[in-house]
C-alpha cells in the first residue's frame, strides 16, 4: 500500500501573522524544490537544479505570471535540513497579501500537490526522521514560546541535547544496579552478584536519587525562567500590599481603598524586573473573618504564601509586629520571606533602622530578611527591585549551577522517577526482597525513559506535536 | 505411486523434552501420534546437568503442570532431592529445583509415552522432510527410506542435527551419547529454504564417586520439607525422598593458571570455531577469562542417581583437551584424586532461525510444520519443554481448525519464551531467566496453577477434577482474605501485644485487622493462629493468602504495568503493509517489519532493532490510517 504521510509535501508560512519586516514560507518534502522553482524565478536566471543544495538566492516570487515580490531563496537539501527532508524557504516583504496569494498558488496545482502543513508538522517530520528526540521536540516548541532570553537560551540548550544527556548518565547508573540485582537473583549459583549485597546497592541507589533530586532542582529554576519567579505578597489587612503591587506596576491594577479586605481574592500580574520574569500576586489580607468570600481569599492566600518562591511579607510600620503577624510570619519559610515594612512616611525612624530592628527582636525574627519602604514613594520600587533581585540571585535558586527547562509534563516524569527511586531505597534498608526493588527500579527507569522517549507512550507523541503552532 | 509406511495425524521428530510433551499433549488431545527417535535408549535423557528448575526455570516447570505436561510429575516422581532457591529475594523469583535421578527419569517417561492410547514411539533416524511441489506438508522419510504421511510435523531434534563434539583440537561428528549424530534432516530444512545456523554449548566431566573427597566440600542437602512441581496430588510424588546430597566447593588460583596456561589448546581459542554458545552457561574457561578478576569460581558436585556412581561437576563445563581436564580439575579441593568416567566436551549443532515460526511455533511457510526445543536456539530442558507441549496442542488445534494457542508475556512465561524466540530473535543459545519477565511478580511459580489450570481445562488436557479443585483452591484464598480483613483486633488484646512483642513488630496504636497484621514482612500466616476466628485452610492456600496480602501494593504496581503493556498490545498492525513505504522508519526497522510482520505494536516494539522512535512512527502511522478510513483497525 502507498502511504502518503511522509511522502507528501508540506507549505506554511512560518512568520507570525500581520504586517512585518519580513515574512517566510517553508516547503517541505520530495516536491519542495519542484515547488518552488515555479513560483521563485533567480535574478540572474538560474534554474533550481543549478543552485547550490545549502544555498540563498536573490530573485523574485511569482504567481503564474504575476510578479508578488521580491524574495530570496533557501535552498536545503535533506536529509541534512531542519526536517530531514527537501527544504525550501522563501523570504520576501512581510505581509499578509503576498504570502497569501503565495500559499494560494502553491496549493492550487493539480499536478503537484502541496498541501498547508498542520500545527507543528514540520517538527513533527524533524522528530519521524530522527532529527531530534522526543525532549528536544519540546524544546522547540519552548523555544517559540519563550517569554524572555534566558528562557529561550535553555530551550535552546534542550534542542541540543542538554536534558537527554543529564538522564542518560542517572539511567546508565540506574542500569548497572538493576543488571547487579538481576544476576543476584538468576545466577544464584554463580556467585556473581555484589558482594555487598544489599548495603552497596543502597549505596548507588542514594547516588542515582541524589542526581534526579539535583535534576529536580535545577528544573526549578529553569521553571523560574519559564514561568516567572512566583512572588506573594502576604500580611494583614490593610497593610499596603495591593498599593504596592500597583506602585510596582506603575497602574492601579488592584483596587485600594483604606478599608482592610479590600482585596478578596488573589489577583496575578506578570512584569520583567531586570530581566527577571515575575509573577507577582496580591492576597487578601489575613484575619479572622465573618464573610464567606473573604474567608475563601484568605484560605487561597494562605496556600499562595506557602507554594510562592517568594513571599513579601508587608508590615504597617505604624503598628508595628503584631501577635497576628507573628503567627502568620511563623508559618512561612525563613529563606523564602522578605518582610517588608511599610509605611515608613509615618513613623519616625532613624538611619539604621533602629526601630524596625527592635521590632523585628522582640517579636523573634532578627535573623529574617527585610526592607523599609513607603508603597506611595515612588522610590519604594527602587528598592524592592534590589532586593528581589539580591534574593534572587544569592538565593538557593541561582546556586545550581546547571539550569535545565522541563515543563510539565517532564517534570511530573522525574517526580515519578523520584518517588520510585525513594521506594526501592526503603525496601533495600527495610531489608525486604530485592525484587520489590526491582520493581520500583524499573518503574523509575521507565519514567526516565517517557522523558527522553525511550519509553513508548501512545497518546503522548501525537498531543506534543499537536501545542505546536502553525509553520513550526 | 509412493509407499506410505504410516499415515498420522501428527509425526513427532525426536524424543528429547521437547518431543515427549509435544507426543502426550497430541496424542492426549486426541491426534493419533508418531514419535520418531534415533535411540529408544535414548528418550527423555539428560545430556547436560542431571536437576529440573530453578529461578524461572521452575515456573515453567510448574506453568508446564498447570497445562497438562508431563514434566513436573515426572521430576517429581524421580527427586533425588528438591530445594528452593533463592529465597528471601523475593516470591517471584523463588525457584524450586530438583536433583534428578536421570535414569528413572527416562524409564518413567519411557513407561508414560509406551502407555500413552494414540502414540507410538518407533526407534528410526527421520533424514528428510517431505514437501510436495507447492511446498505443502506431506510427511517424513526415515534413514531406512521408510515414507510417513504426518498432517502435521512436530521436529524437535535437540542439539542431534550435524552435531560436533569438541575437545581441544579434536572436533569429530557425534552426540551426546556417542557416535549417533543426525543426519540428512539438515539439509532437507536447507533444501526447503530454512537458513541454517549453528549453535553450540558443553558439558562438565563426570567424575567417579569413589574418587571424590567429600571431606574438603561443604555439605549441599535438599530442604527439610521438599516441595514438588505438580499441583496435582497423583500419588507418584517421590516422598520421603531419597535425600541424595550435593557439594560445594571451589576453584582456585591454580586452577585458573592450568587453564591460562592451556588454552591455545582450544579450537574456541585458536579462533577456528565460534559457534555461538550461551553466554549464561559459560565453560570454566569462559569464566576465568571473562572474569579474571574473581579468584574463585562455586562448583557444584551432583549425583546423578540412586544407582549411579556417576557425580556430575556443575560449573566446571570444559572444551580444553582431556589431559588438560584431568590437570586442572585435580587442583580443586576433594578432586585431587578425581577419576573421570567421562569428560567435558563442547558440541556444536544445527538450529533455525526461531524468527521464520510464528506465535504457535508454526512455520509461516510451511503451514502444519512445528519446531520446538533446542532447534530453535533456546538451551535447557525446561525450555525445550515447554516449547514441546505448546507445539503439541498448537498441531491438535491447526488439524481442528481452531484459533492457535498463544500465551501472552502477561500470562506466562512460556509466552515470554516464545515471543522471545519469534519477535525478539536470538543470536545465542537462549536460557529463560526472570529478568525477561517483565510481569514476574504476577508470574510467579506459586500462582501457575491459578493462571493457567482453567485454560489447560478448556484445551482438553486438565481433567474435571483438577480444574474444580484450581477453582476450590482460589474461592478459598478469596475467602480467606475475606475473613482476615473483618477480624478486628484490639491494641490492649494480650495475644496482639505477645506476638509484637515477640516479633519485634511495632504496636498498633489502633485497632488493626488480621490482614493489615500480615502485610508486616515480619508477620506469617501461621503466627496469626493463635487469634480466635482465624480460618485453617490447605498450606497452599495460606501460602497464596500471605503472599497476595503481603504483597499486594507491588502486585498492584505490576498490574498497573500490564494494563499499560496491553495498550501496546491491543494496537493491531494490519498484516498489508508494506513499510518500505514508511520512510520515516529506520532502515534496519523496516527490513525486519516486512520480514516478520507482527501483529500489534507491542510486538513491534520488542523485535530488536526497532527503536521508540520507530513506533512513534507506527504509532502515527496507525493513527493516520484510522483517520482516513475513519475509524481503523483496533
Amino acid at each position: 500500500m502507498r502511504d502518503d504521510f511522509t511522502n507528501d509535501t508540506i507549505a506554511a508560512i512560518i512568520t507570525a501573522p500581520g504586517i512585518g519586516a519580513m515574512g517566510a514560507l517553508r516547503l517541505s518534502g520530495p516536491a519542495a524544490f519542484v515547488a518552488a522553482a515555479r513560483v521563485f524565478r533567480s535574478k540572474r536566471g538560474r534554474l533550481m537544479e543549478e543552485l547550490g543544495d545549502y544555498s540563498l538566492t536573490y530573485g523574485g516570487i511569482y504567481a503564474g505570471d504575476c510578479f508578488l515580490d521580491q524574495a530570496l531563496l533557501l535552498k536545503m537539501k535533506g536529509p541534512h535540513s531542519f526536517t530531514g527532508e527537501d527544504v525550501a524557504e522563501l523570504q520576501c516583504h512581510g505581509g499578509p497579501v503576498v504570502l497569501g496569494r503565495l500559499i494560494e498558488t502553491l496549493t492550487s496545482w493539480p499536478d503537484l500537490p502541496i498541501r498547508p502543513a498542520q500545527p507543528g508538522e514540520f517538527s513533527q517530520r524533524a522528530f519521524l526522521n530522527g532529527k531530534m528526540d522526543l525532549s528536544q521536540a519540546e524544546a522547540v516548541m519552548e523555544l517559540v514560546s519563550a517569554s524572555n532570553q534566558k528562557a529561550a537560551g535553555l530551550a535552546a540548550e534542550q534542542i541540543e541535547g542538554a536534558l537527554s544527556r543529564r538522564i542518560s548518565q542517572i539511567k546508565s547508573r540506574l542500569l548497572n544496579l538493576l543488571a547487579s540485582i538481576e544476576v543476584d537473583v538468576d545466577f544464584p549459583d554463580e556467585g556473581l552478584g555484589d558482594r555487598e549485597g544489599a548495603k552497596g546497592w543502597s549505596r548507588q541507589l542514594r547516588q542515582i536519587l541524589n542526581d534526579t533530586a539535583e535534576l529536580l532542582a535545577a528544573a526549578n529554576l529553569g521553571k523560574i525562567y519559564r514561568e516567572g519567579l512566583r512572588i506573594v505578597f502576604y500580611g494583614r489587612p490593610n497593610a499596603g500590599k495591593s498599593s504596592l503591587l500597583n506602585g510596582i506596576l506603575q497602574e492601579p491594577r488592584a483596587i485600594v481603598t483604606p478599608e482592610p479586605g479590600t482585596t478578596r481574592d488573589t489577583l496575578e500580574e506578570r512584569i520583567l524586573l531586570k530581566g527577571i520574569p515575575l509573577v507577582l500576586t496580591d492576597t487578601a489580607g489575613i484575619r479572622e473573618t465573618g464573610s464567606q468570600a473573604e474567608k475563601a481569599g484568605v484560605d487561597r492566600a494562605r496556600q499562595m504564601a506557602l507554594k510562592a518562591d517568594l513571599v513579601l511579607y508587608i508590615v504597617d510600620m505604624q503598628e508595628g509586629i503584631t501577635a497576628e503577624d507573628s503567627d502568620l510570619l511563623a508559618e512561612l519559610d525563613k529563606a523564602r520571606t522578605l518582610i517588608v515594612f511599610n509605611k515608613m512616611d509615618l513613623i519616625e525612624e532613624d538611619e539604621n533602622g533602629t526601630m524596625t530592628a527592635e521590632a523585628m527582636k522582640e517579636a523573634g525574627f532578627e535573623d529574617w530578611q527585610c526592607c523599609r519602604l513607603s508603597a506611595l514613594d515612588p522610590r519604594s520600587l527602587e528598592i524592592l527591585a534590589k532586593h528581589i533581585k539580591s534574593f534572587f540571585v544569592t538565593g538557593r535558586h541561582y546556586r545550581q549551577s546547571q539550569e535545565i527547562l522541563l515543563n510539565r509534563r517532564q517534570e511530573e516524569a522525574l517526580l515519578k522517577a523520584k518517588t520510585a527511586l525513594e521506594a526501592a531505597l526503603a525496601v533495600l534498608e527495610k531489608g525486604w526482597p530485592e525484587d520489590m526493588a526491582a520493581i520500583d527500579l524499573k518503574q523509575a527507569w521507565s519514567a526516565l525513559g517517557e522523558l527522553t522517549g525511550e519509553t513508548v507512550q501512545p497518546a503522548l507523541v501525537e498531543e506534543i506535536f499537536s501545542r505546536f503552532c502553525l509553520g513550526k | 505411486m509412493t509407499f506410505y509406511a504410516g499415515e498420522y495425524d501428527c509425526i513427532v521428530v525426536g524424543a528429547g523434552h521437547a518431543g515427549c510433551e509435544g507426543a502426550l499433549a497430541a496424542a492426549r488431545l486426541g491426534l493419533n501420534t508418531l514419535m520418531l527417535t534415533i535411540s529408544r535408549d535414548q528418550i527423555a535423557l539428560m545430556p547436560c546437568n542431571p536437576s529440573i528448575g530453578g529461578p524461572a526455570k521452575g515456573t515453567i516447570v510448574r506453568e508446564i503442570d498447570a497445562l497438562g505436561g508431563e514434566m513436573a510429575i515426572n521430576a517429581d516422581a524421580t527427586a533425588l532431592q528438591a530445594k528452593v532457591l533463592n529465597t528471601g529475594k523475593g516470591p517471584a523469583v523463588y525457584g524450586l529445583r530438583v536433583q534428578s535421578d536421570r535414569y528413572a527419569y527416562q524409564r518413567r517417561m519411557i513407561r508414560v509415552l509406551d502407555s500413552q492410547p494414540g502414540l507410538l514411539v518407533r526407534q528410526n533416524m527421520v533424514v528428510a522432510l517431505l514437501l510436495d511441489e507447492n511446498r505443502r506438508l506431506v510427511g517424513v522419510e526415515t534413514e531406512t527410506g521408510l515414507r510417513y504421511k504426518g498432517k502435521t510435523v512436530i521436529i524437535c531434534t535437540g542439539t542431534y542435527l550435524n552435531s560436533r563434539i569438541i575437545r581441544g583440537l579434536s572436533n569429530v561428528p557425534g552426540s551426546p551419547v556417542g557416535q549417533t549424530a543426525a543426519w540428512g534432516l539438515s539439509e532437507s530444512l536447507a533444501d526447503h529454504g530454512f537458513a541454517i545456523r549453528r549453535f553450540k554449548t558443553g558439558t562438565p566431566p563426570r567424575i567417579h564417586k569413589r574418587s571424590i573427597d567429600f571431606s574438603k566440600m561443604s555439605l549441599q542437602p535438599g530442604d527439610a520439607e521438599p516441595q514438588h512441581f505438580s499441583f496435582a496430588a497423583t500419588g507418584e510424588t517421590r516422598r520421603p525422598l531419597p535425600d541424595l546430597p550435593c557439594y560445594l566447593t571451589y576453584s582456585n588460583q591454580h586452577t585458573h593458571e592450568v587453564i591460562k596456561e592451556n588454552l591455545e589448546k582450544s579450537l574456541f581459542y585458536t579462533g577456528e570455531l565460534e559457534g555461538n554458545g550461551p553466554r549464561y552457561c559459560p565453560s570454566i574457561e569462559n569464566k576465568v577469562v571473562r572474569f579474571h578478576d574473581k579468584d574463585r569460581h562455586q562448583l557444584f558436585v551432583e549425583p546423578e542417581g540412586l544407582d549411579s556412581q556417576e557425580y556430575y561437576f556443575q560449573g566446571f563445563s570444559s572444551a580444553l583437551p582431556e589431559d588438560v581436564q584431568e590437570r586442572f580439575l585435580q587442583t580443586v579441593a576433594g578432586m585431587e584424586k578425581a577419576e573421570v568416567l567421562r569428560s567435558g566436551y563442547a558440541i556444536e549443532y544445527d538450529a533455525i532461525d526461531s524468527q521464520v515460526l510464528t506465535h504457535s511455533l508454526e512455520s509461516k511457510e510451511v503451514p502444519g510444520l512445528f519446531f520446538a526445543g533446542q532447534i530453535n536456539g533456546t538451551s535447557g530442558y525446561e525450555e525445550a519443554a515447554a516449547q514441546g507441549l505448546i507445539a503439541g496442542i498448537n498441531a491438535t488445534l491447526k488439524i481442528q481448525g481452531r484459533e492457535p494457542f498463544v500465551l501472552t508475556r502477561a500470562q506466562a512465561y512460556i509466552g515470554v519464551l516464545i515471543d522471545d524466540l519469534v519477535m525478539k530473535g536470538i543470536t545465542e543459545p537462549y536460557r529463560m531467566l526472570t529478568s525477561a519477565a517483565e510481569y514476574r511478580l504476577l508470574l510467579r511459580q506459586d500462582n501457575a496453577d491459578l493462571r493457567l489450570t482453567a485454560l489447560g481445562y478448556e484445551l482438553g488436557l486438565i481433567s474435571e477434577e483438577r480444574y474444580r479443585a484450581c477453582e476450590e483452591k482460589r474461592a478459598s484464598i478469596e475467602e480467606g482474605k475475606k475473613i482476615l480483613g473483618s477480624l478486628t483486633l484490639s491494641p490492649k488484646d494480650p495475644l496482639l501485644i505477645a506476638l509484637m512483642e515477640e516479633k519485634g513488630s511495632a504496636m498498633p496504636l489502633h485497632g488493626i485487622t488480621l490482614l493489615e497484621l500480615l502485610r508486616r514482612p515480619e508477620i506469617s500466616y501461621k503466627d496469626l493462629k493463635r487469634f480466635t476466628g482465624m480460618p485453617a485452610y490447605l498450606p497452599e492456600v495460606e501460602e497464596q493468602i500471605e503472599i497476595q496480602v503481603r504483597y499486594q501494593g507491588y502486585i498492584e504496581k505490576q498490574e498497573a504495568q500490564v494494563r499499560q503493556f496491553n495498550q501496546l498490545e491491543k494496537k493491531r498492525l494490519p498484516q498489508d503493509v508494506d513499510y518500505e513505504e514508511l520512510k520515516g522508519l529506520s532502515l534496519e526497522a523496516r527490513e525486519k517489519l516486512n520480514r516478520l510482520k507482527p501483529y500489534s505494536l507491542g510486538q513491534a516494539s520488542r523485535i530488536t532493532g526497532v527503536t521508540p522512535a520507530d513506533i512513534n512512527v507506527l504509532l502515527l502511522f496507525l493513527e493516520h490510517r484510522k483517520g482516513l478510513k475513519g475509524g481503523g483497525p483496533e
